[in-house]
């Protein structure tokens, strides 16, 4: 662990102007990925600007939608009333994720910035484009069964490891910020993060010292009827092999929307477009749901570890468009 | 004389100052003036430094000493097996010279004012090394092949009778391969120590489970008489087998100390954990067995391949319980031994027989499936009057009425025995079973009574060397004596965990409850006499000793037993296994504390949940280093993966082993319970995994 400075924010605009005026500065939540990270000197900030005391923990609701105070905890989020009944795919992913200690911990916008968990990005003895850009890539020619086999590149495979996230881009969700020079803007969490390309070390569309400050969830029918499923080797306390995020709408036995998001399969939280397109229109059976598998999984490209989470991952969203659909008869 | 407290569910008596945090372990006692050490790994696998520079280290803030293989010299020769009363966890000095024999092998120790600074420090060091061949996957070792002739005197590759011809004899056969990773024991309390000199004393806080051991190598390696040496250790937060050994933290937190003159703390990082202290091997079985059509084995061969380090021998004896537990009049066993770069493997909870059952209880599964039989029946009709490799009758033995209650407490009556045929939705349900078994051993111990009058009437203290690693130690302890003087529970101390009190052994091999309560109940007894003899004394001491008995004597072989009953619950579609229900049932002579009894028997089996679906330490075989050395990465249970376990005994004393007719309970409960769920897994799927863990991707593959 290296020697850094640590500083208070009390409001989001001293928070952006300090963030302006130490170079290296990064900003603190929760802390429960970048302090384990700075321990292992995978992170070396020069200074901490401590964003816990800025009153960004509320979560408002109105018919069109919900706004997520970036400070709310995890846990808070997952038991909020609203979530609950509206978003229950929110609420299923945020209690599929860590442990109930981290959750108490982990902020709203913390979970969006974590970090992969990829063992060799975690090893400053690893070669890690990520982590070190231009150094190589351990994890290709290394032990990869939990990478990822979508949106991966010849410079980077590590797997975005949040299971929020993926809920939440299959909710169209929002995220709000405020740039350094004071102005604010919208990034949808679909353009938010960035694939690993030839810049792996680019995880994110933020720009230096731009803060999160909510995030929106627009409300849709099909929210309600949304569901995430997840597998993993342990029954909790660990990262997803592959997860779903889905939501239905339907009428009669058609299919009139349909959102779909992968997890433990993307370098970073994977909307599948086509397999939504796949869905739409067709009866909500299982011909159609693993049609949509088929298409989710198309481009995928596996590893030599990591070849088995094709299949996982197609059985995984069958399985959870299959538990919505019957939720819903 | 009435016995009012053995065999009942006694309360931890030390359990109110761990809740309370006022129990003290190693890196907690508070010594004026301690600084603070880390230790820095090697980042490769193979090689040797070129090039190591101290100077940026050395000249950082709070840093006062930078221990590396140019500046630490060489510690006096130090024992490096367990015959010589203790070991070293290497047979290499601690920084001995510039070979690197594995990754995280330690280069350097820095120590400092505060950890961050040493931390930091640490990040300073400037080393240049040249990178050497290394293998840590068997497939990349072969070359260096040997079979070690010997485990603790017993012959590793051997046969007896004629294998060939049982198996031509045999109407029914099987020969397959079962796998079992490397795991690691990982406790909770990560290895710590506090080394401290006054003149040319040597005192030692030490995360350890044996403190005696310590005090050998300490005092070999300080070149100091034993007596100089004092060793203390009150509690352990888990060891598992993986704090028998003296590491080369305790060393180098010794040697820097005496440099700086001022006390220095050492904690293992849980990374270091995993990669520096000892593993359990991966086991590679080769099981053929024949059997007749009315179930009797006519012959078994079993063929062990597992890995040692490059410079040091260890051998996982795998075959050890194979070659007696039922009876097979034609048996051969062979263990191959490969090296690999990677720290000296070491004893993990059950060595030899937790990888040796998980193979032999799944081949007799599929003997029983082959056979169209019952796997309890199958079992029952090779059931073993005599340890079958010795010849010697088992001391005291009651499996058949353990599979007898397990079955019944289970209902196993009510399995069905063709794969798949239970099912509830989309998940699939099925049961297994597996028999368990521990040899019985006690190791010595010297145990210390004393007992005088108080105001407040008679009290006790009983006193050994021997460490409470969680176990409950102290609880047996205290009702043993607190039985024997008719005194109140709360009328006994229990002093355990230091050098300076009677020696005793290893808290391992499960012995310690066989080794110290007959001699705590003996000199209790003692005392008993005396004061009958004297009813006005105010003060009595007493001390007896046990003596050795590994596994058997001149007349019986002592040897415990139980047998597991689990069922999960399977959607193999995604390939997600639940155990959902356990039961066991244990043949371990007499129990003296039942409620930490029960807790050791849980432990166990939810060591085997974590083995038969969970473990697995991989190291990357590109690059050579582990690739999952943290909680995160190296999973173990959580609550989530462990029902109910319904845990019973059959308390049966074996008084042909000590005077309280008790056998240990450490290690037997995770014998058997990875080969139960394998079995159970079998049966409600229909899929044979015989490589551990069993993940899911194992079973979509099979889908």
């Amino acid at each position: 662990m290296h020697p850094f400075s640590y500083l208070e924010a009390d409001s989001a605009e001293a928070a952006i102007r300090a963030a302006g005026l130490h170079a290296g500065a990064v900003f603190f939540a929760g802390g429960t990925t970048l302090i384990d990270l700075m321990k292992l000197d995978v992170m070396s900030p020069a200074t901490l600007i401590d964003i816990n005391r800025l009153p960004l923990c509320s979560i408002d609701a109105d018919s069109s939608g919900v706004a997520i105070g970036a400070n709310v905890r995890n846990s808070d989020l997952a038991h909020h009333r609203v979530i609950r009944e509206r978003f229950p795919v929110l609420t299923e992913a945020l209690l599929a994720g860590a442990s109930a200690q981290l959750r108490n911990m982990a902020s709203t916008a913390g979970n969006l910035m974590q970090r992969t968990r990829c063992a060799y990005f975690r090893d400053i003895n690893a070669k890690c484009n990520k982590r070190e850009p231009g150094s190589g890539c351990d994890a290709i020619t290394g032990f990869n069964r939990m990478h990822a086999l979508l949106g991966t590149s010849e410079h980077c495979v590590a797997t975005h490891p949040s299971d929020m996230c993926v809920a939440l881009i299959a909710l169209d969700a929002v995220v709000h910020t405020l740039l350094p020079n004071g102005t604010s803007r919208e990034i949808p969490l679909s353009e938010f993060y960035l694939l690993p390309g030839t810049t792996p070390d680019r995880e994110t569309a933020l720009e230096k010292g731009e803060l999160i400050t909510h995030v929106y969830v627009p409300d849709h029918p099909a929210c309600r009827h949304s569901h995430y499923l997840k597998v993993r080797d342990r029954s909790s306390y660990e990262f997803a092999l592959t997860s779903a995020a889905v939501a239905l709408e339907t009428e009669g036995r058609n299919i009139v929307e349909a959102r779909v998001a992968l997890g433990g399969i993307g370098t970073i939280p994977w909307r599948s477009p086509v397999a939504e397109n796949v869905l739409r229109g067709q009866p909500a059976e299982r011909k159609t749901f693993e049609a949509a598998a088929e298409a989710a999984l198309a481009g995928a490209k596996p590893l030599k570890h990591n070849a088995f989470k094709v299949e996982l991952a197609k059985r995984t969203l069958v399985l959870a468009l299959t538990e919505i659909a019957w939720q819903q008869h | 004389m009435a016995t009012t407290l053995i065999g009942t569910p006694v309360n931890r008596i030390d359990g109110r100052k761990k809740v309370t945090g006022t129990a003290q372990y190693a890196a907690e006692f508070p010594l004026d003036g301690t600084c603070q050490a880390v230790l820095v790994g090697s980042a490769i696998a193979g090689g040797q430094i070129r090039h190591l520079d101290a100077g940026a280290a050395e000249q950082a803030p709070g840093v006062l000493l930078v221990l590396t293989h140019l500046n630490t010299g060489r510690f006096g020769d130090m024992p490096d097996d367990f015959e010589h009363g203790g070991t070293t966890a290497e047979k290499r000095q601690p920084l001995a010279d510039a070979r690197i024999l594995h990754t995280g092998q330690y280069v350097a120790m820095v120590v400092a004012e505060t950890i961050e600074q040493a931390r930091y420090a640490a990040s300073l060091l400037e080393i240049d090394y040249e990178l050497g061949q290394f293998a840590v996957a068997l497939d990349d070792a072969r070359d260096t092949a040997f079979q070690p002739a010997h485990f603790m005197g017993e012959l590793l590759t051997f046969e007896r009778g004629n294998v060939e011809s049982g198996l031509a004899a045999a109407d029914v056969r099987i020969a397959e391969t079962y796998v079992t990773p490397t795991e690691h024991p990982c406790a909770l309390e990560p290895h710590a120590t506090i080394a401290s000199w006054s003149g040319d004393t040597l005192t030692v806080y030490n995360s350890t489970q044996w403190v005696m051991g310590d005090r050998v190598v300490l005092a070999a390696g300080f070149k100091l008489p034993p007596e100089k040496v004092r060793v203390i250790c009150p509690f352990i937060g888990g060891m598992f087998g993986s704090k028998a050994a003296t590491g080369a933290h305790v060393m180098l937190a010794a040697l820097a100390s005496r440099r700086l003159n001022r006390p220095v703390k050492i904690v293992l990082s849980r990374s270091q954990v995993l990669t520096d202290v000892g593993h359990r091997t991966e086991t590679v079985q080769r099981l053929e067995m024949g059997a007749r059509r009315d179930g009797a084995i006519t012959a078994v061969r079993h063929h062990v391949t597992s890995h040692t380090a490059l410079d040091d021998d260890f051998t996982e004896p795998a075959t050890i319980t194979s070659r007696m537990l039922y009876s097979a009049e034609n048996y051969a066993s062979r263990q191959d031994v490969l090296r690999l770069n990677v720290i000296r493997p070491a004893w993990m909870r059950a060595p030899g027989e937790a990888p040796g059952q998980f193979a032999l209880e799944s081949a007799l599964d599929e003997l029983a499936h082959k056979l169209g039989m019952d796997p309890v029946e199958l079992r029952r009709r090779n059931h073993a009057e005599v340890n079958a490799q010795t010849g010697k009758p088992f001391s005291s033995k009651h499996l058949l009425e353990c599979y007898t209650r397990g079955a019944e407490r289970f209902g196993w009556s009510r399995r069905n025995p063709v794969p798949g045929s239970l099912r509830d939705g989309d998940t699939f349900v099925g049961s297994g079973m597996a028999t368990a078994t521990y040899p019985g051993y006690i190791m010595g111990a010297s145990v210390r009574v004393r007992w005088e009058q108080t105001a407040s009437g008679p009290r006790a203290i009983v006193s050994t060397a021997g460490s409470d690693v969680g176990t409950g130690m102290y609880t047996m302890l205290a009702i043993t004596v607190a039985n024997t003087l008719g005194l109140p529970l709360d009328r006994v101390t229990v002093e355990l965990g230091s050098s300076a009190l009677p020696p005793c052994a290893v808290a391992g091999g499960s012995n310690l409850t066989a080794s110290t309560a007959p001699a705590a109940q003996d000199a209790a007894a003692k005392i008993k006499r005396q004061l009958a003899a004297s009813p006005d004394a105010a003060f009595l001491e007493a001390e007896e000793t046990s003596q050795p008995i590994f596994g058997q004597n001149d007349k019986f072989a002592f040897q415990s037993f139980g047998a597991h009953f689990i069922e999960v619950r399977v959607q193999p579609e995604i390939g997600r296994i639940r155990v959902s229900r356990v039961v066991s049932v244990f043949d371990c002579g007499r129990i003296l504390s039942a409620k930490t009894t029960r807790s050791q028997f849980m432990g166990g089996i939810v060591f085997g949940v974590g083995a038969a679906l969970l473990e697995e330490l991989v190291y990357d075989r590109e690059h050579g280093q582990p690739v999952n050395a943290d909680l995160a990465g190296y999973l173990v249970p959580v609550h989530a993966d462990v029902p109910e376990i319904d845990v019973t005994w059959i308390d049966e004393p074996d008084f042909n082993f000590n005077s309280m007719g008790c056998r240990g309970v450490g290690e037997i409960g995770i014998t058997g319970v990875a080969a139960a769920i394998a079995n159970a897994v079998y049966n409600a799927t229909g899929i044979r995994v015989r490589d551990l863990p069993i993940t899911p991707d194992k079973l979509i593959q099979s889908v």
